[in-house]
């Protein structure tokens, strides 16, 4: 603190000579101009440093201790200060400068969306620009509860949103509603049907009777248990069919890929254009813009000018960089591209179970002309139990 | 009153005060053999790297060493710090 202070008000270095130069520190102490780095350079001088506003005084005081006193160095903001003095353009542009950063920083430069996981951003951002609040706008005309309410009537997915703005830049915190799961109205008649082709090999009924037994084989749609179930004592009654249906299930699936691949080969020549963008209006430094560039890779660095994370200025600067290549055919290497094959099956394979286990699970490799073609073939355990509607004639038909 | 005492240290001592309340006499404080506190000081008589002299109203005292630099001063109190060698004090001053 004392050395930012010192900075500020400015400090001297002064040589002191006289027959006892001790005699100005003498002078300075009573007088109470504090000084420091005193240092004795031989018998009859004497180096120190006061504060720059002491420099009168302590000339006088010198005068009084019979020393002559000189100016070494100078350090500190006065010293600056008085370099400025005369650069007119540099003292106006500062207070500009100064003005226009803060204008600017009345204006959203930046906008950020955090919390938001299935609704993307653009949609975020479309809403958001719909209610007022957009690169350049002027941020402390918003009202949250008026941006709360337009952006939560426009985007039902979401349940709550809030902006906060630091500087000109704006954070904006979604939290996204919790999907209402189906609800299963079990007064209502149903009967279940396989959601695949397989052989039953497990029957659970819970409600409803059952229509086939454990080793028939049944095909999509066919029905398992019917919500129609019979009574001896009074006329059949209609209920809403569960039951846990296992049955073994066969999968046979293929995958191809090209045993050969176009490759980018870079050539090393590289073009690069420029273009600055104030806010959403943008300059372009070369002509032609509208020409795509086949055979050349276009890489796109945007820079937006300030202070990363807490203050944006409406300027960005774009370089893009196109860079050319050329294209040879080369041969892919089996095996990688055979076990990638694989893996993609066998995700597949999962995806389309659901909860089921795959008891067994064989692949066959065959080349097809240029193709490389990867089969899988599984039996599976799952539930193949599909709830639907009561159809009377459902039963009947079949 | 005997030789080179004046009344103030006189009357301390009779009454076993601290002779610096009521004479004019320096106080001289050392911490180990880096510091040297000296109060109740009338200024410098010499200031260099190996010695500074302080006058001290009745005495004279004369701090030894070496790199010794005055590291803050005021018009009562002054600190040395440096290699402190030896304090030497020297009676029949009066500034």
């Amino acid at each position: 603190m004392r050395k930012t202070s010192t900075l500020l008000q400015g400090s001297v270095r002064l040589e002191a000579v006289g027959a006892l130069p001790a005699g100005l520190l003498n002078a300075c102490a009573r007088a109470g101009v504090p000084f420091w780095q005193a240092e004795p350079a031989d018998a009859c001088t004497l180096r120190l440093t006061v504060r720059r506003r002491d420099l009168h005084r302590v000339r006088r005081l010198a005068m009084s201790a019979q020393c002559t006193v000189r100016v070494c160095a100078e350090r500190g903001a006065p010293k600056y200060a008085r370099r400025l003095h005369r650069r007119w353009v540099l003292l106006i542009g500062l207070p500009v400068c100064l003005a226009l950063w803060f204008l600017s920083s009345l204006f959203l430069w930046d906008i950020d969306i955090v919390g938001n996981e299935t609704v993307p951003d653009s949609t975020i951002l479309r809403a958001l620009d719909d209610n007022g609040v957009c690169i350049g706008s002027f941020w402390p005309s918003f009202t949250s509860d008026m941006i709360r309410c337009g952006v939560l009537l426009q985007l039902p997915e979401l349940r709550w949103i809030t902006v906060n703005v630091h500087g000109s830049r704006a954070t904006v915190i979604v939290r996204e509603r919790t999907p209402v799961p189906e609800i299963v109205d079990e007064r209502q008649p149903a009967d279940i049907v396989a959601a695949k082709a397989g052989v039953v090999s497990r029957l659970e009924i819970f409600s409803g009777a059952a229509t086939v037994e454990t080793g028939q084989t049944v095909l999509p749609g066919e029905l398992l248990v019917t919500g129609l179930v019979p009574s001896s004592f009074s006329p059949p009654r209609l209920v809403h069919a569960a039951a846990d249906v296992q049955a073994r299930t066969w999968y046979d699936s293929t995958a191809l890929t090209p045993l050969t691949r176009l490759e980018k080969v870079p050539t090393g020549e590289y073009f690069t254009r420029w273009a600055v963008a104030f806010g959403k209006q943008r300059i372009n430094f070369y002509r032609n813009s509208s020409i795509s560039h086949p055979g050349y890779d276009k890489i796109i660095k945007e820079t937006q000018l300030g202070l990363r994370g807490v203050f944006a200025f409406p300027v960005t600067v774009i370089r893009e960089r196109f860079e050319r290549y050329e294209t040879h055919e080369s041969a892919v290497e089996r095996e990688p591209v055979e076990a990638a094959l694989r893996q993609r099956l066998l995700q597949q394979l999962s995806h389309e179970l659901d909860g089921g286990t795959a008891l067994s699970v064989r692949f066959s490799v065959s080349a097809q002309g240029d193709l490389l073609a990867v089969t899988l073939r599984a039996e599976c355990l799952e539930n193949i139990a599909l709830t639907v509607e009561h159809a009377p004639q459902r039963g009947m038909n079949e | 009153m005997g030789a080179g005492r004046n009344w103030g240290e006189e009357i301390a001592e009779r009454f076993d005060l601290p002779p610096e309340t009521l004479a004019q006499v320096p106080r001289v404080t050392l911490s180990g053999n880096r510091r040297v506190v000296v109060e109740n000081h009338r200024g410098l008589l010499a200031y260099s790297n190996e010695m500074i002299e302080v006058a001290g109203g009745r005495l004279r005292v004369r701090i030894v060493g070496d790199g010794l630099c005055l590291r803050a001063m005021d018009a009562a109190t002054l600190l040395v710090t440096g290699k402190i060698q030896s304090l030497e004090l020297e009676e029949g001053t009066l500034r």
